[in-house]
């Protein structure tokens, strides 16, 4: 027979077969809730994407990437950095990187290239532009490598729900680039400001797997 | 596919003096690579089938079917075997001269950026997702090392002419070298700021030459791992480099933008100057045959093999 335990029938026995030691005063009622809390917190991780050829290491640390002089719509990304348990995890290194309006990587220097700290609060923003498209890749994206003590390293990219190569319906195009294999990569794009300085902002959370 | 581009290989010396060699192929191929003896070649075909094939006769001696979908080929030392792989994660090792039905198995889910024999019977395939692994093929395949590297996966990989060691290139930008008796890792290299796509060895074994989005070619140590000099850096990214005689190394520059054609530049190590190799363009694969180039392009059905002197 197969037995369907309650959170909190599967504590009390715990409990009462001593299998159950609680660090701090609490009531088994307590104890269910924060499990139930916790479980329903589990995220799932950020689907991996490639590296790209042209990672560079040692980024400077600026979240201020777009100069006056930079052609191309201004963007405004940013994101929260999340454990798999659905714990943020403040000080994760992010690495993003992606080409100028024009789809060209500065592969001499360090232009659209850098390296993040996430804050306190786990999260992190860039002001950048929206990269162009180029003969090798189908989709204009951003590349981002993402490492937090006790996680897998994650290489991956976001996309632009904007592109004109979704024609619109992203969920229905996304694999017309082969690298996309997930429409879960694909994010949309809020227009925010006023029509004379236009800005396109854009949420990316990242959630990291645990390391096994 | 990485393997295109290692199709693309070099010579030591950029005339072809002698007459072409042509083969009617049993289909229109897009890409070719010949065996380490210049008696064999791999074609893909268009319709995804591959086949190989002997050069002297143009006679097919071996083929894979439009499902297996091969497009990354590697002769074994001594072109016993051939090793193939598609961008499903499958994985092939066939006898050239034999019969027998072809070892296939799965190596991921991905298709690889690295493939080529570290000895007669061991295999380095690199997934493009996943860790690489050097796998025994002289059983059922079997993983008998795993190359490691902090993320991402390895671009290139060559073993030293005494067989003994075996250097990597990762996308993380480190260079590894590995003693191949026991696996361990001996040195690496970590001063690299982008992504290496290629790494050879020396002709002497000396040393190994790495390159990649740098557009520079960057001399280690083989018996440190440790940089030795840095050859004058090029706008364009290096995918391929090719141990030439005379302590010479042949590379692949390619526009990163991806907006210009490639092109070959011979580098002498000790000079530390370039001169321009042969020319790439409509070439669709090749090998170094005997220390010379062998470089193949095709036209429908018809294969020819312009042989370097």
């Amino acid at each position: 027979m197969h037995v369907q335990w309650t959170r909190r029938s599967l504590l009390e026995r715990c409990a009462a077969f001593g299998a159950l030691t609680l660090a701090i005063p609490t009531t088994l009622s307590k104890v269910a809730e924060a499990w139930d809390s916790s479980e329903a917190k589990k995220m799932s991780p950020t689907p991996p994407c490639e590296l790209g050829p042209f990672y560079k290491r040692l980024a400077p640390a600026s979240a201020q990437l777009r100069t006056a002089k930079d052609v191309g719509m201004p963007l405004v990304l940013s994101g929260i950095v999340y454990s798999e348990s659905g714990e943020i995890l403040p000080g994760a290194k992010v690495e993003i990187w992606q080409t100028d309006h024009f789809g060209h990587y500065d592969n001499s220097g360090y232009r659209f290239r850098t390296t993040l700290q996430a804050d306190q609060k786990a999260g992190y923003s860039i002001d950048s532009v929206i990269p162009g498209h180029y003969p090798q890749r189908v989709c204009q994206h951003v590349h981002y490598l993402v490492t937090a003590l006790g996680h897998k390293p994650l290489a991956t990219q976001m996309y632009f729900g904007t592109d004109p190569v979704f024609e619109g319906d992203p969920a229905k195009n996304f694999s017309r680039d082969p690298l996309i294999t997930t429409i879960e990569l694909v994010r949309p794009v809020m227009i925010k400001g006023d029509p004379k300085q236009m800005i396109a902002a854009v949420s990316f959370d990242i959630v990291l797997e645990r390391l096994s | 596919m990485k393997t295109t581009l290692l199709t693309v290989l070099l010579l030591t010396s950029t005339a072809f003096g002698q007459s072409p060699i042509k083969i009617s192929l049993p289909c229109e191929s897009t890409a070719q690579e010949i065996s380490h003896s210049g008696k064999y070649i791999a074609v893909r075909c268009k319709d995804h089938s591959s086949h190989v094939l002997e050069v002297s006769t143009g006679k097919t001696l071996r083929s894979f079917g439009a499902d297996d979908d091969f497009g990354a080929f590697a002769y074994s030392l001594g072109d016993k075997l051939l090793a193939a792989a598609n961008s499903n994660g499958g994985a092939a090792v066939i006898e050239i001269n034999g019969s027998a039905a072809p070892k296939k198995w799965s190596v991921g889910k991905s298709g690889v950026d690295v493939l080529k024999f570290a000895a007669p019977d061991l295999l380095i395939v690199a997934p493009t997702k996943g860790t690489a692994a050097v796998w025994d093929v002289s059983a059922t395949p079997a993983v008998k090392a795993k190359l490691e590297t902090d993320f991402a996966g390895l671009t290139a990989a060559d073993v030293s002419p005494d067989g003994k060691l075996l250097v990597t290139a990762g996308a993380d930008t480190v260079v590894r070298f590995y003693d191949m008796a026991s696996w361990k890792q001996l040195h690496e290299y970590r001063e690299l700021l982008l992504e290496p796509f290629a790494a050879a060895f020396s002709a002497d074994g000396k040393s190994v030459v790495v390159g990649g989005a740098d557009g520079q070619l960057t001399i280690l140590d083989a018996a440190t791992g440790k940089k030795m000099k840095a050859l004058p850096a090029n706008a364009y990214a290096i995918f391929d480099i090719q141990t030439l005689a005379s302590n010479k190394m042949c590379a692949l520059y390619s526009d990163p933008d991806g907006k210009k054609p490639s092109y070959l530049l011979i580098w002498d190590l000790g000079s530390a100057k370039s001169t321009p190799g042969p020319s790439v363009d409509k070439v669709t694969g090749g090998g170094v045959v005997d220390g010379k180039i062998w470089l193949a392009t095709t036209e429908a059905k018809e294969l020819e093999i312009r042989v370097g002197q």
